[in-house]
């Protein structure tokens, strides 16, 4: 009985993110199936959450989820009616190759052993205690986040101030299960997963022109410990894979925009875009780079001005949240001193054992094997190979998030800054992951001519 | 042209064979060393507890006893900084303890987490990987290394 009601929940979850992605594509745009739900399931967890938040303000108890509901089967109906039926491409399966087939089945075992040890696995300390927690004692008060909870410095160690999506993703499969269940809370996680590389295939094979570098791109994902076993990774329950399947959509929509050739990409990354803010409180640095990459293809592709509208919902969201906590007297954690310049110089001699930590970090082979080393080589054939400005989004999405975390560190408040980082930076360096896998995989096929010159025709 | 094709596409193959068989070998040994058990609402919370006090259902048991007392009284819980183990399972009796309001106090420094609140009249102190003072009748008991005490059976010498 449980897993339909988890099932309906995920349901409508896609139902509320496909209406909203042909919402947002232009209506003779066709999309590929597989790509489609992937962008649903991204789409309808942040929509989800933020209904249940925003309807929240108004009603409680049993009203939340059957007006969320509502919403998430009328919104593609109504998209559906206005626009007409939708319009998908599906992989001609007689020209695919065996090479393709083959990887093709490898990655679909992976994503089925992500899901086996997911059930096996528990939810991470911070799993529950900065995501979960939110959930429960959300369904625990009729739908609704206690304003003393927030308020309670004694769980200050939870993170009141970390935004929604998780936690009321989670709160809505509550609303199905009639109960609150840490087992079934996980099974979000590996839709997740899926959902990545599903975009992650997608992303590679049109920046490459060939399927099976997509699938390789996907089968290497899960050959990162950090990703498939480690803390903080897929099976455990926390923030920051999502984050990361969140940003490679948005960065990896932004490519496909630079394309003369490629419809209804810009719109996809301006809503991706929007919520990586709403998932985790590191999405807005992540949305700052993205933000300001957008802003270059705009200016160096000749956009019109108005896209850089794209940019304003994710400035309403991070403005919204941070009104709200104000609004509710919302207590944070003091992991980080205020920013300023007499801070900064009190701590800039932190920075050289911060590098030298980071370097650690990154030549830890149990944790990501030789994927920074792999990384900094394939950036030498990515760059010789996309002489344009996809180059520089990739690299600058890339490398500017890491850079200010590895700076925030000069900032903690932590007795033991070292102790700080040594417990997050792995987390951190997740949300760019899927961006560095596309990057390698992007330098693999040995014949560069082809896509090098496909943004030079135009 | 020939010799860097070939080249480019030794270095990548050899490069990924490295990492998948490095990958596999870790992953392999992480991924399959669980199996499926506590399938529940407390599914994790029950095993975190499972793991450091050796018994089954903790968390229910826990919520039960916070619930015999009043939501306006406050769960004080006494950890050590010196014991990793013993901050995380204050934060997941915290955790449990919903709607009564917590105070998490450090005995290696002696302070509360956080000292800028005051709390309501405490209803139960919890005592994680940390003896009870001698003054305090015994509580209820979570193996050797959790024991809740409610207020009525703290007795003041």
């Amino acid at each position: 009985m449980s897993f339909f009601a988890v099932l309906g929940a995920i349901v409508t979850i896609l139902a509320a993110g496909f209406g909203a992605l042909q919402l947002v594509l232009p209506s003779r745009v066709r999309t590929g199936f597989a790509s489609a739900c992937a962008l649903s399931w991204l789409f309808g967890t942040c929509i989800v959450s933020a209904l249940i938040w925003v309807v929240g303000f108004v009603a409680r108890g049993a009203i939340v989820p059957t007006i969320v509901a509502l919403i998430c089967v009328a919104l593609p109906l109504v998209v559906c009616r206005i626009k007409g039926p939708p319009s998908f491409w599906w992989p001609d399966w007689r020209r695919l190759r065996a090479i393709d087939v083959v990887l093709a089945s490898i990655l679909a075992a992976q994503v089925v052993i992500i899901f086996y040890l997911s059930c096996v696995h528990t939810l991470g300390g911070d799993g529950i205690l900065n995501w979960e927690i939110k959930a429960r004692y959300a369904y625990e008060n009729a739908g609704v986040l206690p304003a003393t909870y927030l308020q309670d410095s004694g769980r200050a160690f939870s993170h009141p101030e970390y935004p929604l999506a998780i936690p009321y993703t989670e709160l809505w499969l509550y609303f199905w299960l009639g109960d609150s269940n840490q087992f079934w809370a996980k099974t979000i996680f590996p839709l997740f997963y899926l959902a990545g590389v599903i975009l992650l295939s997608s992303i590679i094979a049109q920046l490459t022109g060939k399927t099976w570098t997509g699938l390789v791109g996907s089968i290497l994902l899960f050959f990162i410990p950090q990703v498939s076993v480690g803390g903080g990774s897929v099976i455990v329950g926390y923030a920051d894979f999502p984050l990361s399947v969140f940003y490679l959509a948005t960065i990896g929509y932004l490519i496909r925009a630079c394309r003369p050739d490629v419809d209804g990409s810009f719109p996809v990354y301006g809503v991706c875009l929007a919520f990586l803010p709403w998932v985790k409180r590191e999405g807005i640095v992540l949305w700052v780079f993205a933000a300001l990459c957008g802003a270059l293809v705009i200016v160096l592709r000749k956009k019109s001005p108005k896209n850089l509208l794209a940019l304003l919902p994710g400035l309403s969201v991070i403005a919204g949240w941070k009104l709200y906590l104000l609004r509710m007297h919302a207590v944070s954690s003091f992991d980080f001193s205020p920013l300023s310049l007499s801070t900064l110089q009190c701590s800039i001699h932190r920075l050289g054992s911060i590098l030298s930590e980071l370097g650690s970090e990154l030549a830890a082979t149990d944790k990501w094997s030789f994927l920074w080393a792999l990384a900094v080589i394939a950036a030498a054939f990515f760059l010789r190979r996309y002489r344009d400005i996809r180059a520089s989004v990739v690299l600058a999405a890339v490398i500017g998030p890491i850079c200010v975390y590895v700076l925030s560190y000069t900032f903690s408040a932590w007795p033991n800054y070292i102790a700080h980082l040594q417990l997050s930076i792995s987390r951190l360096l997740m949300h760019v992951t899927p961006l560095v896998v596309l990057l390698i995989v992007a330098a693999l096929p040995p014949n560069s001519a082809q896509v090098s010159e496909a943004l030079s025709a135009d | 042209m020939k010799i860097s094709r070939v080249a480019h596409i030794s270095f990548w193959s050899i490069a990924l064979a490295f990492f998948f068989c490095l990958s596999a070998l870790r992953i392999s040994r992480v991924a399959f060393k669980n199996s499926i058990h506590f399938i529940g609402p407390f599914h994790s919370t029950d095993s975190f507890f499972f793991f450091d006090t050796g018994r089954p259902n903790s968390s229910e048991r826990l919520i039960e006893l916070f619930g015999s007392i009043p939501a306006s009284e406050s769960v004080v819980i006494f950890t050590r900084s010196d014991e990793r183990r013993s901050s995380f399972i204050g934060m997941m009796v915290a955790y449990l303890a919903w709607p009564h309001p917590v105070e998490i106090i450090d005995v290696i420094d002696r302070s509360p987490a956080r000292a800028d609140h005051h709390l309501e009249t405490p209803g139960a102190y919890v005592f994680c990987r940390v003896n009870p003072p001698p003054s305090c009748r015994r509580g209820e008991r979570f193996g050797e290394t959790l024991e809740v005490v409610t207020a009525e059976k703290v007795a003041i010498k």
